[in-house]
């Protein structure tokens, strides 16, 4: 800390660094980030051009999901309509859900922060660009594998949230179920990856200055978002876990005749679904957070008030999930609670609305068109945000429940709330790509349409549910007074369609026109209008406020004359500064991976294994899944260099060093995220567990001889702990530099790790209990399972460690590498001690054992 | 004062987080009530469910007083010193914030329960 204030101390010191520069400072920072040419483009990794190639994918998803939805409409504008049958209009509305909320509104808010953050924190880049090219590779590509199936009738038709009884094995004997499964699980993974990204690149390299106190409100709301993903996605993956094992292996966890119950599906999907609304939501509210003061040259009303109705909105929306399912018969008694915290959200949310309509008051807003979509935006999200209170209520949900009632209301929250900013955005941050504005003549026609369009094509679908039409039926009858309300929506989801396309003709238009530099448009003051290159800032400003460029008018050119920090590169090789995570105090020069090969390699190699597994190529699928391996492996390697150099000058008298491991270190931050998450996976299973505790007709477990005696799990336990105290043993021969020593308790410990888990599910075994038995069977099992996931991997990350050792590139000094492993590796054994407590203490706390 | 970036997220939530640990409890609470056949049962003419929904919901109101002199100590503090770094003054005003919002989130979830009683 003494360190910390010293640094802060240097850093209100004037010019960090003095005029004029070296000769040939400059050309060294473009060489050491000059991007691929040619075909070689693809193997790019920084945050430019893959965000770039991120918003891309994304949009096309858009465009994708809505020619289904103006499939559908074509199809209901009239009645009695036999233009698409009812197995096709399935698929349709099944796709056109799950793209658009999978596909299409996840991936453009993380891709937009993948563009935009760095920028906006003064970083030259996020700190692991590598795992941004994975994460769009592998979205890519399994993507259009999985838009793909509607071209081969191996579409899902379940509807967007996959409810089983529907979707269990005996209900949808096709593959599109399981296409739905492994597809949008591994998506997860792909967003989980962007958010851990996210999280640590807004922790860990902010400018220096830039404290939490004046780090950027956008910055604030993907540090929330990506928490939201940490313990918001989990419960999903659990479920897609769960129900593909049930189709596949036929553990009864959804079967209510084998103690099962569909409604897990539902609370596990809700618990990620309606978090999900707001990290659609949250990311738009950041940009206009972002966009509303420079628009209205003001800056922004209630900026405290904000950030904790940020953290307002984060929190409360974990727990509403279960208004998704007031008409499933759950106790009255709960549904009180769930009615309460939905209306309690609506508080942060209008806090939020009430600082943008206050800052539009107070500032001179511009017109333009950022301002009408904004304006677009603020008329449909309200009403949206009402009719989401009106659904709060538990009597009046019984009465519209799945009928065009909610469809309305979600297209008016979810395109009130993200379309619209989205579409505000990109006129607002064009001119970073383009260089100059977008046409604001084809924008501000464009939003009218849009905004006509999607008022014609939702407003009048509040009544068409009031008067009874159900969602998903592919027809209806003439006379039940639905037939020109439907039309109406039509007409109006085309004209919708049409201010889209308009926008897209202005994007390839102004793409012939592209400028170099870029200029700040809007007179903004956040950190992204710096002029920057492909290295991102000449020099790494200091941050003083807020605003830095309306609190420094001179930063602009200070920063591009190389005056602020790290005027250059230091090592010769693309770096950015680490900095401190609450007063963004300097603390070691990040070494930023450069382009490469490997993440587009394992991001194909991932899609193939989870792609060609769901059509039971096994061959190609385990291809995909060693290509993915591999790569990943290679990757990694490359990544621990270890001090490759002296500590290096970055200008005011702060000199930092290339390298840091342990709790400072950005890869150890990234590992504690990924931890939290395979906890919160854990807390789902544990969740589901207990669950079949809750709804158990009888005595529970149902079956007490079939959990094995005490001494099995007891021997389990002993292992995991004798693995841990031999991980300590192995730290400490690294210490010690005592290679020899550090492989034997390597190898023994995992040895350790791997008898622990065979011993639990072999007593299991042994006590007789078939998972295709009972659902407390499978629970068990999944519980077990999901602990031989984590041991495998603590299995190869051991091999990787060997590897390392012998290859003489693991030893005292460079040791992130082990130790980001071990924290896993520990976190593992825990795990699996935490698992049979779980299974045995609860069973024997229910007086079963 | 070292400050770990982990005490500073968790002052920051902590508000909610107790709004969270009350929710998590109610739900367990109603879920066990409705599953064993204990929502209406009475211990000294008070029915159980709600005294134990009161009872968390003043140790949560109590939690959230503890959280907002802690916030308001730091604020005075910063103001005290007149740091040029406003971190932990916007870290106390928000978790004050936060902590206003929990209030209204519990008064909210208990009073329904009180109203329109523990049916399952």
């Amino acid at each position: 800390m003494q360190r910390e204030t010293q640094s802060l101390s240097r850093l209100r010191k004037a010019a960090p660094n003095s005029l004029p520069r070296p000769d040939g400072e400059l050309e060294a920072l473009e060489r050491a980030w000059a991007p691929p040419k040619g075909w070689r483009r693809l193997s790019a990794v920084n945050n430019t051009q893959v965000g770039l190639w991120y918003i891309g994918a994304a949009l096309l998803f858009m465009l994708l999901a809505g020619l289904l939805a103006l499939m559908m409409r074509t199809q209901l504008a009239l009645p009695q309509n036999d233009l698409i049958g009812p197995t096709l209009y399935n698929q349709l509305f099944t796709m056109h859900g799950t793209v658009m909320m999978f596909l299409f509104a996840v991936p453009v808010v993380e891709a937009m922060a993948v563009y935009i953050l760095p920028a906006m924190l003064g970083a030259r880049d996020l700190p692991f660009p590598r795992l941004s090219a994975y994460a769009l590779w592998a979205y890519l590509i399994g993507g259009l594998m999985f838009f793909g199936t509607l071209f081969f009738d191996a579409a899902p038709s379940g509807g967007w949230f996959m409810y089983p009884p529907l979707t269990s094995y005996e209900y949808s004997r096709g593959i599109g179920a399981d296409f739905w499964l492994l597809g949008i699980g591994f998506i997860e993974i792909s967003a989980i990856a962007g958010a851990i990204e996210l999280i640590v690149g807004t922790l860990r390299t902010r400018a220096p200055g830039m404290s939490l106190g004046k780090m950027p409100i956008y910055a604030w709301t993907m540090l929330v978002v990506g928490a939201m993903i940490v313990f918001g996605f989990p419960p999903v993956i659990a479920a897609t876990l769960l129900l593909e094992i049930e189709r596949a292996f036929q553990w009864p966890f959804f079967i209510a005749a084998r103690g099962g119950d569909p409604l897990l599906w539902q609370h596990l999907f809700w618990l990620f679904g309606h978090p999900e609304v707001y990290i659609i939501f949250l990311p738009a509210a950041g940009m206009i957070s972002t966009m509303v003061p420079a628009l209205a040259r003001t800056g922004l009303v209630g900026y405290r008030w904000v950030v904790a109705a940020l953290i307002g909105v984060g929190i409360l929306s974990l727990g509403l999930w279960a208004h998704h399912m007031f008409a499933t018969g759950i106790p009255q008694l709960s549904l009180n609670f769930f009615s309460a915290a939905s209306m309690a959200v609506a508080i942060p949310t209008g806090m939020q609305i009430f600082a943008w309509i206050a800052t539009l008051w107070r500032g001179n807003v511009q017109r333009s068109t950022p301002t009408w979509f904004l304006l677009a935006f603020f008329a449909s999200f309200v009403f949206g945000g009402l009719t989401g209170v009106m659904l709060a209520v538990v009597p009046y949900d019984w009465q519209v429940h799945d009928t065009y009632f909610v469809v309305a209301h979600l297209h008016y929250v979810l395109i009130g709330g993200m379309v619209f900013p989205l579409f505000a955005a990109l006129y607002y941050w064009a001119p970073l790509v383009y260089g100059r504005k977008l046409s604001e003549r084809i924008g501000t026609w464009a939003c009218a349409l849009m905004f006509s369009g999607f008022t014609v094509a939702f407003l009048p679908m509040h009544l068409t549910g009031l008067l009874g039409m159900p969602r998903r039926v592919h027809t209806y009858q003439a006379g039940l007074g639905w037939d020109a309300l439907n039309l109406v929506s039509t007409l109006g989801a085309f004209t919708l369609a049409s201010g889209i396309a308009l926008v897209f003709v202005d994007l390839a238009l102004s793409s012939r026109r592209t400028r170099p530099e870029r200029p700040n448009v809007w007179h903004a003051g956040s950190l992204e209008w710096l002029p920057q290159g492909a290295y991102g800032v000449r020099s790494i400003p200091r941050v003083e406020g807020q605003y830095p460029l309306w609190d420094n008018p001179a930063l602009a050119p200070e920063v591009q004359s190389g005056q602020h920090y790290l005027p250059g590169t230091a090592t010769g090789a693309r770096e950015t500064i680490v900095t401190s995570p609450i007063d963004a105090s300097p603390q070691y020069l990040l070494l930023v991976a450069g382009p490469s090969w490997l993440p587009l390699l394992a991001g194909a190699g991932t899609a193939a294994f989870f792609l060609f597994l769901t059509v039971k190529l096994m061959l190609p699928a385990a291809l995909g899944g060693v290509i993915a391996l591999v790569a990943c492996w290679l990757w990694l390697w490359q990544t621990d260099r270890g001090p490759v150099h002296a500590p290096v000058d970055i200008g005011g008298g702060i000199t930092l060093p290339v390298y840091a491991s342990g709790s400072v270190g950005h890869s150890w931050w990234a590992m504690v995220v990924l931890l939290l998450v395979s906890g919160t996976i854990l807390s789902a299973l544990v969740f589901a567990f207990y669950y079949y505790w809750t709804i158990a007709p009888g005595p529970w477990p149902p079956a007490p001889d079939t959990l094995p005696a005490w001494p099995w799990p007891a021997a389990a336990a002993l292992l995991c702990a004798g693995s841990a105290r031999l991980l300590r043993r192995a730290r400490q021969a690294l210490d010690r530099h005592a290679h020899r020593g550090l492989r034997a308790h390597l190898g023994i410990a995992a040895l350790t790790s791997l008898s622990a888990w065979m011993i639990a599910i072999h007593g299991q075994w042994q006590a007789g209990s078939l998972a295709t038995a009972h659902a407390f069977d499978a629970s068990v099992y999944a519980l077990l399972s999901y602990q031989g996931l984590f041991v495998a991997v603590v299995l190869i990350m051991a091999a990787y460690l060997l590897a390392r050792s012998l290859a003489g590139v693991l030893d005292g000094i460079r040791r992130v590498s082990f130790e980001v492993c071990r924290l896993f590796w520990l976190y593992t054994l825990w795990q699996g001690v935490f698992v049979l407590a779980v299974i045995y203490g609860s069973a024997a706390l229910a007086g079963a054992t | 004062m070292s400050v770990s970036i982990g005490s500073r997220l968790l002052l920051l939530t902590g508000g909610l987080l107790i709004w969270a640990g009350l929710f998590l409890f109610s739900y367990i609470l109603a879920a066990l009530a409705c599953a064993r056949g204990f929502a209406d049962s009475a211990w000294l003419g008070v029915g159980v469910v709600p005294l134990g929904l009161v009872l968390a919901a003043v140790a949560a109101m109590a939690g959230l007083l503890r959280l907002i002199r802690h916030a308001r100590r730091l604020g005075a503090r910063v103001q005290h010193a007149r740091r040029l770094d406003d971190t932990a003054g916007v870290s106390a005003d928000v978790a004050r914030m936060v902590c206003l919002l929990a209030a209204i989130a519990i008064a909210w979830h208990v009073l329904p329960v009180l109203i329109s009683g523990t049916h399952c």
